[in-house]
């Protein structure tokens, strides 16, 4: 059966047109990302908006990050082409494996964060809640490059270990060069409301967040060696748990189960402190046994530790020894036993 | 055909048109909404969820532990699994059913091979948290779909019905065409994937959208002018058309609040968020629809036409 001219030459042509929507397609790729559903357009207070304005000469914007003077020793990349260029390229990974989630700025200000919980970290904090650091200290690089890679068990957040290194690496940047921002933008805020010029508030945070960061780079947090579970332990660690000079069931409850009458009001069925990004705290169900933050026993000593940051959860380290916070680990796994 | 063959066959037919049904309105639903609502990645996790399992019903108990978009990825996932299920008891009944013909066997066969390869991609997909995944995991929704309306046409009664005449020329037109706007709607629909999963520009599926639509308009226009005694056919140009028109309007809609002068919303704006994420469910759905209609088309105008006058 045989077609006739006409129709072979409109074949032709749509098979032409065919070829041209896709040539379309793939030479904008990435142009959907206007399709996000979170827009989110800056609506910042008058007297903030110089503050941005002098934040965005220092570091550029997400959309354009500069690698600004002063923060290598805090883990930035150099300031120039070359710290620019890994910046650049660490941004262009963030768009297709990142953004859904935390946002085009690290916002979190996405559908899908509105929809996921945990939810998604809101790098506008300049905080990172599992650190290899003491409590008070900022994290460090590798905290982040920790998290991108292996994930965050039971949260949304995989492992990307998955990527070629160098991707890795410049989004680890990217992230890191958001939290910094991040955190420089706070302090300076903070400094603002005491009553500080905003140039002057920018650059007394700029300094202080650098040398703060810098310095965070050698304050890893030691884990001393585990010592054999036993139950004798577990007891210890028990009664750690419960002394209400720890603390820990007054959030924790009792039984472990989250719901302490420090957090939880059973009245009103709602829980009653918020983490610093406002979203209410809710403690881990220890029976449980799915920790964010890692589930081996030195994270569990970590988090003892130094708490995790951001949140109500507080660092018992300066309280503790580190033979009790192996006591209370075994307690913890205990409960989930 | 003998009485137990038409017994057997009715019974493909409703399993068939069962697993249509919960494809579209359920799985690619669901599916379609999840990337509206951007939450693919609800759990990362597969074929539990966070350890949970899959055949959780406890959906308020779901939304607050890990949150409302968990809910709408666990019952893709569910949605899913009852297609499954359906499309195996088709292809049981095609099998094991008496006399049932083998083209009928060997579609229902490759509805279940798809269905499951299907299922993987999903999980490919969560699993290596990919964007590229996602865009083929949405096409290869359609194609179950394609072969799902395969065996609901071949196993109906309708079937043995006298083809549509026509002249041999309208009938080679035809074939050619609804093939061509068939392979077209499969091109754009990879468009429209990888504009929703950040892979693909906008001038990309409107290009293509505008393509389909004409050829499709075509189609029709040829159906009404060669076949005027050919009701089965006519009636489902008619349906083509009505979908595609309710498509246009959903894609013009979709550009003004997803991408044009009204996508901008404060944040927070709950209201915004859902009337775009509704917008791009329904786009996608009657996108479904017309590639449906388009293959039921196809499959007429290939199997279903008999050339008997003319050149």
């Amino acid at each position: 059966m045989s077609l006739r001219t006409a129709d072979k030459v409109g074949l032709g042509l749509v098979a032409a047109g065919a070829v041209v929507g896709l040539v379309l397609l793939l030479s904008g790729k990435g142009g959907g990302e206007a399709a996000g559903f979170a827009a989110s357009p800056s609506f910042l207070a008058p007297e903030e908006r110089l503050l941005h304005e002098r934040l965005e000469a220092l570091f550029g914007a997400p959309s354009a990050p500069r690698a600004p003077a002063g923060f290598v020793g805090a883990g930035l990349p150099p300031p120039g082409a070359e710290g620019e260029a890994r910046l650049t390229t660490g941004r262009a990974v963030w768009r297709t494996q990142c953004l859904q989630c935390h946002g085009p700025a690290g916002g979190a200000d996405t559908a899908t964060a509105a929809l996921l919980n945990p939810r998604p970290r809101d790098f506008g904090r300049g905080i990172v809640k599992f650190t290899g650091t003491p409590a008070g200290a900022p994290p460090r690089r590798e905290d982040v490059e920790r998290s991108v890679r292996r994930g965050l068990p039971y949260t949304a957040m995989n492992g990307f270990d998955a990527l070629p290194e160098a991707a890795l690496q410049s989004v680890v940047d990217f992230t890191w060069w958001l939290l910094i921002r991040g955190a420089v933008w706070n302090d300076a805020r903070v400094r603002m409301q005491s009553g500080a010029a905003a140039d002057a508030a920018l650059a007394a945070a700029a300094e202080a967040v650098a040398a703060a960061w810098d310095s965070a780079r050698v304050l890893r947090l030691e884990v001393p060696s585990a010592p054999p579970d036993s139950s004798a332990a577990r007891a210890r660690g028990a009664a750690l748990f419960a002394d209400p000079l720890t603390g820990c069931a007054t959030c924790h409850a009792a039984d472990g189960g989250g719901r302490g009458p420090l957090v939880w009001s059973a009245a009103e069925e709602r829980w009653l402190l918020t983490d610093a990004w406002g979203i209410p705290a809710q403690p881990r169900d220890l029976r449980k046994g799915q920790y964010h933050g890692g589930g081996r026993p030195e994270d569990l000593f970590r988090r003892v530790h130094a708490g995790v940051k951001g949140t109500p959860m507080p660092g018992a380290g300066a309280r503790l020894t580190p033979e009790q916070i192996w006591d209370l680990v075994a307690h913890l796994r205990a409960l989930a036993e | 055909m003998r009485n137990d063959s038409r017994a057997a066959l009715r019974r493909v037919h409703a399993a068939a048109w069962a697993a249509l049904a919960v494809t579209i309105a359920l799985t690619v639903g669901i599916g379609g909404t999840i990337t509206s609502a951007e939450v693919g990645m609800a759990y990362p996790t597969w074929p539990d969820i966070n350890g949970g399992s899959l055949f959780s019903f406890f959906y308020g108990e779901l939304a607050r532990e890990f949150g409302r978009g968990s809910v709408v990825e666990h019952t893709h996932r569910q949605a899913g699994t009852l297609t499954g299920l359906l499309v195996l008891l088709a292809a049981l009944l095609a099998w094991f059913g008496r006399a049932v013909p083998r083209a009928v066997r060997l579609l229902a066969a490759a509805a279940l091979l798809a269905t499951i390869a299907q299922g993987l991609l999903g999980a490919a997909r969560v699993l290596a948290n990919s964007y590229t995944g996602a865009v083929i995991h949405a096409v290869g929704a359609q194609a179950v779909v394609v072969l799902l309306v395969a065996l609901v046409k071949r196993s109906g009664a309708a079937w043995s019905e006298p083809p549509a005449p026509g002249t041999r020329e309208a009938a080679a037109r035809l074939r050619a065409w609804s093939g061509a706007a068939l392979a077209l709607l499969f091109v754009n629909l990879f468009a429209a994937a990888s504009l929703r999963h950040k892979q693909g520009a906008f001038a990309g599926h409107l290009t293509l959208a505008l393509l389909s639509a004409g050829v499709l308009i075509f189609l029709a226009l040829c159906v009404r002018r060669d076949f005027p005694a050919a009701a089965r056919l006519r009636g489902l140009a008619r349906r083509l058309q009505a979908a595609l028109g309710v498509q246009i309007l959903l894609g013009i809609a979709s550009w003004l609040w997803l991408l044009g002068p009204l996508a901008g919303a404060e944040p927070g704006d709950r209201a915004h968020f859902l009337l775009q994420a509704a917008l791009a469910t329904a786009h996608l759905l009657c996108g479904v629809l017309v590639m449906a209609a388009a293959a039921a088309l196809w499959i007429e105008a290939r199997w279903r036409t008999r050339a008997e006058q003319g050149p």
